[in-house]
């Protein structure tokens, strides 16, 4: 007996559904982990990297509060595109599509993970912090994926906003204002998520072309797509550097953001440059966006570290 | 409803209504802490 499909027989031997109360398994799905992954970390880089002080209790509620609100903003996501993620083979298996919770139920968790992120941040630590962490929610739920997904290909692009807040909150969440730095860390992340994202709809672009998503590569073509990854990756470079160049880091992160972002330039050229044919495995599309994960992975993991070498006085 | 259609609706319940004390206790505590911090720190 599968975990969706129940069916009960009545007195009148007819089938109906019996819907088997959801698995806490399937709220934790909701959440989208494995992206949380990513906002935890780029949130508590930018706490770590963030001058002054906060009490590790109120860091750590901090972070919590930004995974809360990821979490919240991934489940109101899946709640709306539900109809969608049956049409995608790397979605199907959801909890909403193979019908393992009701649509409802991920709404009305959404909202109350999101709400209760908001309210914590705000009690915990500062309500600016709060107001950015509710500003990147609805951005993601309703920004990104009820406006612009189904209706533009820049949706990437635009959307891209909503997973640059993490560093953002998590700088603010320590010295409880906005300056250059934490709007740098916000730029990094948005002129990264084109290339990535354009990256993996390269090799999956049927699923988005089934399920009627205006994805780059199926509205404006695979070559326009090609050249734009190429475009942000070079406009990556001077952004991910501006942090140093403008004296808010050392040269460990300096040298880190120069050699990282050369090298993703540099894997998106053959990206750029060539044409895919059937069967040819779509390796450099593959490798680019591999590489982009470990890229951020290590361009805030050098953020902070060359922010405990300052601090400690061991570089300049 | 069989008898395994039963017990597997009572193992989920009961499942679902740990995880929530365990998320609820650990609100509680949360909130405690954070309450000693902000009112001595």
């Amino acid at each position: 007996m599968t975990r969706a499909a129940y069916t009960v027989r009545d007195s009148m031997s007819n089938t109906q559904p019996l819907q088997l109360p959801a698995d806490w398994r399937d709220f934790y799905a909701l959440t989208k982990p494995r992206v949380m992954s990513l906002v935890i970390f780029s949130g508590l880089c930018g706490l770590l990297a963030a001058p002054g002080h906060i009490h590790p209790v109120l860091g750590f509620a901090a972070i919590l509060c930004i995974a809360m609100g990821a979490g919240g903003a991934a489940a109101l996501n899946m709640w709306w595109e539900a109809d969608i993620d049956a049409n995608m083979r790397r979605t199907a298996s959801r909890p909403l599509p193979s019908g393992r919770l009701k649509r409802q139920d991920a709404r009305d968790f959404g909202i109350a993970l999101s709400c209760a992120s908001v309210g914590v941040m705000g009690l915990a630590v500062h309500w600016l912090a709060a107001s950015l962490l509710a500003v990147s929610i609805v951005y993601y739920a309703v920004v990104y994926t009820i406006w612009l997904k189904p209706r533009t290909p820049q949706n990437i692009v635009i959307g891209g906003g909503a997973g640059a807040f993490p560093p953002l909150i998590g700088w603010v969440a320590v010295t409880g204002h906005v300056t250059a730095m934490p709007l740098l860390l916000f730029a990094i992340i948005f002129f990264w998520t084109p290339p990535h994202f354009w990256a993996l709809a390269l090799f999956v672009k049927t699923d988005y072309a089934k399920a009627g998503i205006p994805m780059m590569p199926v509205v404006r073509g695979e070559v326009s797509t090609r050249r734009q990854i190429l475009a942000y990756c070079i406009l990556l470079v001077p952004i991910a550097a501006a942090p140093w160049m403008i004296g808010g880091t050392g040269w460990v992160y300096g040298a880190s953001a120069i050699v990282l972002s050369l090298a993703f330039l540099v894997l998106s050229v053959p990206v750029a440059l060539r044409r895919a044919v059937d069967g040819d495995g779509m390796k450099p599309e593959k490798r680019l966006f591999a590489f982009s994960v470990f890229y951020l992975f290590a361009l805030f993991s050098a953020l902070v570290v060359d922010h405990v070498l300052t601090v400690n006085g061991i570089i300049a | 409803m069989t008898p395994e259609d039963e017990a597997e609706i009572r193992r989920r319940q009961k499942a679902r209504n740990l995880a929530l004390a365990l998320v609820l206790l650990f609100f509680v505590v949360l909130f405690y802490v954070i309450t000693l911090v902000k009112t001595h720190g």
